[in-house]
């Protein structure tokens, strides 16, 4: 039991960093993909959010949900997954 | 014996315009009435007062009787009643989240204070108070913008002070060596008679990290440190994944949202064929229209956490208020 308790106590920090160091290594994934990213026609944005089941993932902006460049965004890199969002075009307000 | 609706109804009618001749009274109505801070459960005639008086001060004519055809009266202080005021109008003091605009723009949102040096500015965005990098240091400020009916001189509120040149994609490059290459190609093109000219661009202007600029109010007294419809500014924090968010805007008024995605890299449009790339910045959901640029972000504990400058229909992106003070050098 006491075992246990050790084995817990361990792991709920363990589990706190592994999601801070998932978001440090994903920062540089994103930054070293970004440029290539933006290249593709319509995609307008790349920025870091997450994914639907609360992963850390790279979210690419597109300004249609046809855009040509949405069909070459890869689902994943790295190991992070890409999450395509229809943005819209951004403008300045 | 309590007294019935009817009765009270018709006592009302009966005596409304009486009550309302009456110095302080600004309504009128049918309620409980109040006793020691809480509600009775006898029906009343309230009459709203601007400032509750003690009856000695009063003109026997003001004093409201205790009963009207024999219905109890209650006296209560509303204070003055205003039509809700919008935040497209004048407002003196002006505080965060009305209108302004530089003459030449239609109208963005006045973000909120800030200070450099003892001086106190007005923080908006460039293409706000500065019309894209198309102004200069001393230009009119007016609240509301123009779109909003402001005219110079008469809403005249500040001049603008500084702004952040937003750096365009594809603009014409400010690289020295380049464009003395350039000067030696027209120069020869020049000398042969052809009608073609080089040009310099940048294939890639550096990011930016601001749509930012401070302009000085002409009497510190027209403007306010309070946000229209949040209050007061409790300091400065980081945007983080998942932060809830707030802001007041001279558009959509109060929204409120959630930060989902952080150093993002976005393209923004500024017109026809006038894109700026933006580096580190958050974006939020659907928070924001045109008009809301400028607009002060903040946290639920009402600290600053950003500058909103663009978005799309589903979302909204803000500037950090790190990189914002630090470009301006100025604080809060």
């Amino acid at each position: 039991m006491a075992k246990l308790l050790v084995v817990v106590a361990l792991a709920v920090p363990l589990t706190a960093c592994k999601d801070d160091t998932a978001m440090d290594a994903i920062y540089e994934v994103k930054r070293q993909n970004e440029a290539d990213l933006l290249a593709l026609p319509g995609v307008v944005s790349v920025g870091i959010g997450r994914a639907p089941n609360g992963q850390p993932a790279i979210i690419v902006g597109v300004e249609s949900a046809g855009a040509a460049g949405a069909r070459r965004v890869p689902s994943e890199i790295s190991g992070y997954p890409v999450v395509i969002q229809n943005t819209g075009q951004l403008k300045a307000r | 014996m309590a007294a019935d609706i009817g009765t009270l109804k018709s006592a009302l009618a009966q005596h409304r315009e009486r009550l309302h001749n009456k110095q302080q009274v600004v309504a009128t109505g049918i309620g409980y009435k109040s006793a020691g801070g809480g509600k009775t459960s006898d029906l009343s005639i309230v009459c709203s007062v601007k400032k509750k008086e003690a009856i000695s001060r009063l003109r026997a004519a003001d004093i409201v009787p205790k009963t009207l055809d024999g219905v109890p009266t209650d006296v209560i202080q509303t204070g003055t009643i205003r039509a809700q005021q919008s935040p497209t109008e004048r407002f003196r003091p002006a505080p965060g989240g009305v209108s302004i605009g530089h003459t030449a723009i239609t109208a963005g949102t006045l973000g909120c204070l800030v200070k450099k040096g003892d001086q106190t500015f007005i923080l908006s965005n460039n293409h706000v108070l500065a019309n894209s990098n198309d102004a200069q240091a001393g230009d009119a400020i007016i609240q509301p913008g123009p779109f909003d009916g402001g005219g110079f001189p008469q809403d005249h509120i500040a001049e603008l002070h500084q702004f952040v040149p937003i750096k365009f994609e594809g603009q014409q490059s400010s690289c020295s060596f380049a464009n003395s290459i350039i000067e030696f190609l027209n120069f020869g093109c020049k000398l042969i008679n052809s009608q073609t000219r080089y040009g310099a661009y940048s294939i890639k202007a550096a990011d930016n990290l601001v749509d930012a600029a401070i302009a000085r109010p002409l009497n510190p007294a027209d403007v306010s440190a309070e946000v229209f419809k949040i209050g007061p500014i409790a300091g400065t924090a980081a945007g983080d994944l998942g932060m809830t968010v707030k802001k007041s805007g001279r558009t959509t008024g109060f929204t409120t949202g959630e930060i989902q995605q952080i150093d993002v890299t976005a393209n923004v449009q500024y017109g026809p064929g006038q894109v700026a790339r933006f580096s580190d910045q958050l974006l939020a959901g659907a928070m924001s229209q045109g008009g809301d640029s400028g607009s002060a972000v903040l946290n639920a504990d009402n600290r600053l956490v950003g500058l909103l400058f663009a978005g799309s229909d589903s979302t909204t992106i803000i500037n950090r208020i790190e990189h914002v003070f630090a470009a301006l050098g100025v604080t809060l």
